[in-house]
């Protein structure tokens, strides 16, 4: 795009095709339009979103199989983290993250340590980490309590949606929350996103592209 | 003069196209080049994923699940027939895949295979090819597992941590046939052709508008979840019975907290009275209810899949501001007709799709 073009965010009034037929001068405000419309799709509607809601396995607590909210005790340990899936556009730079989650706090010595741990990857062509992630943690970005009142009760933690450009090499060690970058490499790749916690487990996650002008 | 566009997006300047201004051949290129790429990519994100804590979409039977998923999902194009399938996994066995378009359905297996444990998991991708798409706009995925080795000697199930689902964006050039999406087409066209001065014609601004229609209205999906039907994890080898995984097996009381997603409806999708779509299947239903979905009522009146058509939210959600497009919240909105029951025995929602353009 040029430097002073302005991103269209929103979808084009529809063109009459009584603008564009043989023998009449084309306008330059129906290619204009033409062009903002192509724009807007090509750059904005082109992004892509990925949710996905957590299945427990319930065996245990009473063998309810209807109920989401039935959530389990344990937290996400570093044996079994979460991997959220997700495609990319080639336009996109970062991905921002909702992640829906819920205290597993039972004694107040514990909230020091609950905290959630996001990095990223590609598995093309083989599984390699392309953004060493970020932290949330407790008592900054994710508040949790000691009471075990838990139930029915979930958060948003969010990683907000600046984008950036990360330091030349990308980060060496886990930041504060932000957005995930993907280097220009691997644009328009599948994604895995590694998810671990302590103290505190999830029922869902969104990934949202971000609009980058 | 084929249907070509670069791999990285290259839009025209808008800037240059003033009254009484020329007519830029490369301006028209870019516009045209640009418009090939969006049809390859626009539509290709998650049209479903799904992740599973252990021993929850996990088999140790080696006889198929069924339809342990069911999964609806639009079509987005003509063109666009490659599923693709990423999967993370632990085990041996496959995936299978039923894909019904309504009319008739193929089913594929997925070969999977891994040694170590169930928390050993690694990701794989698979493509589904020259998936016949049928008339409705629309496909039916049912997704299950079969384990390869049984119980004895070796106890081995295959676990699927995470699943998705997306078509393959298209590769350039594109082929030479229009696409086709219900009423609507895209006509692929080949920038060389206007990469010089010459006339330009009035077929040319009528194949653009069109094809700038079509996109606008090419669906994405905002929700989509689907609860865990029958499957077998474990064995009990002392009653010699197979266990269960019990898990959510679909929309109940607190679901419009639990699993509601975040997604973008750009300005403007108002004024052309654009819908969502929202499909929904249904089990143990005896007797009319209503349940409410993005704000609208809807009245279930059979089992299996219905289908709706509802107006799109009218207001942003709490991240829209941060994120600096409308963003709206999807899925069930009240509790209103959802599952309360432990045993499920009264009607339950266990899948839900919504999308739009």
């Amino acid at each position: 795009m040029g430097a002073l073009m302005t991103l269209v965010k929103s979808y084009q009034p529809s063109i009459s095709k009584n603008t564009v037929k043989t023998g009449v001068p084309v306008s330059a405000g129906i290619l204009n339009q033409m062009m903002a419309g192509t724009s807007m799709i090509s750059k904005v509607k082109v992004l892509n979103r990925t949710h996905t809601s957590i299945l427990y396995n319930y065996i245990g607590i009473g063998g309810s199989v209807a109920r989401a909210d039935l959530i389990p005790l344990t937290f996400t340990s570093s044996t079994d983290p979460f991997y959220i899936m997700v495609p990319t556009s080639p336009e996109a730079s970062h991905l921002a993250l909702i992640i829906r989650y819920y205290n597993t706090v039972i004694t107040p010595s514990s909230i020091p340590t609950a905290d959630i741990s996001v990095e990223a990857y590609v598995i093309d062509p083989s599984f390699t980490q392309i953004d060493v992630g970020f932290n949330f943690e407790s008592g900054g970005q994710i508040q949790v309590d000691g009471s075990g009142n838990y139930a029915f009760s979930t958060t948003d933690a969010y990683t907000g949606a600046d984008t950036f450009e990360p330091p030349s090499g990308g980060y060496t060690t886990q930041t504060t929350p932000r957005p995930i970058y993907i280097p220009s490499a691997h644009r328009g790749k599948s994604i895995v996103i590694k998810i671990e916690s302590s103290e505190v487990a999830f029922v869902g996650f969104d990934v949202l592209e971000l609009l980058v002008s | 003069m084929s249907n070509t566009f670069p791999s990285s997006l290259d839009l025209p300047n808008q800037d240059s196209a003033v009254t009484g201004g020329q007519i830029f051949e490369t301006d028209i290129k870019k516009l045209i080049e640009s418009l090939n790429w969006a049809h390859a990519n626009t539509g290709t994100g998650s049209l479903y994923c799904g992740t599973f804590r252990l021993e929850t979409f996990q088999t140790i039977k080696t006889t198929p699940s069924g339809d342990t998923l069911r999964i609806r999902i639009p079509t987005i194009s003509s063109h666009h027939v490659s599923l693709k399938v990423l999967v993370a996994y632990a085990g041996k066995g496959t995936l299978d895949v039923d894909i019904d378009n309504g009319g008739s359905t193929v089913t594929h297996n997925i070969t999977l295979a891994t040694s170590g444990s169930a928390t050993n998991v690694i990701f794989s991708e698979f493509n589904i090819n020259s998936v016949s798409l049928g008339p409705n706009g629309y496909l039916t995925l049912n997704v299950g597992l079969t384990a390869v080795t049984s119980v004895s000697p070796a106890f081995t199930s295959l676990r699927v941590n995470s699943l998705l689902f997306y078509w393959a964006p298209l590769t350039s050039p594109l082929p030479t046939t229009q696409a086709q999406l219900g009423s609507d087409y895209f006509t692929p066209l080949a920038p060389a052709r206007y990469d010089a001065d010459m006339a330009l014609p009035s077929f040319l601004g009528h194949t653009i508008i069109d094809n700038i229609n079509t996109l606008r209205k090419r669906p994405r999906v905002y929700y989509n979840f689907c609860g865990l039907g029958e499957i077998f994890n474990d064995f009990d080898p002392s009653t010699a019975q197979y266990l269960r995984s019990y898990s959510f097996a679909g929309l109940s009381v607190n679901s419009p907290s639990s699993t509601k997603s975040h997604d973008y409806i750009f300005q403007g999708a108002q004024d052309f009275d654009d819908k969502l779509q929202v499909h929904l299947y249904v089990e143990n239903y005896t007797s009319n209810f209503d349940i409410k979905v993005c704000g609208h009522t809807l009245t279930i009146t059979q089992n299996g899949w219905s289908n709706f058509e509802i107006d799109l939210p009218l207001s942003p959600d709490d991240y829209a501001d941060s994120l600096g497009l409308p963003s709206y919240v999807f899925g069930p909105s009240s509790s209103l007709g959802l599952n309360r029951d432990s045993s499920i025995s009264s009607a339950i929602i266990t899948s839900l799709a919504i999308w739009g353009p």
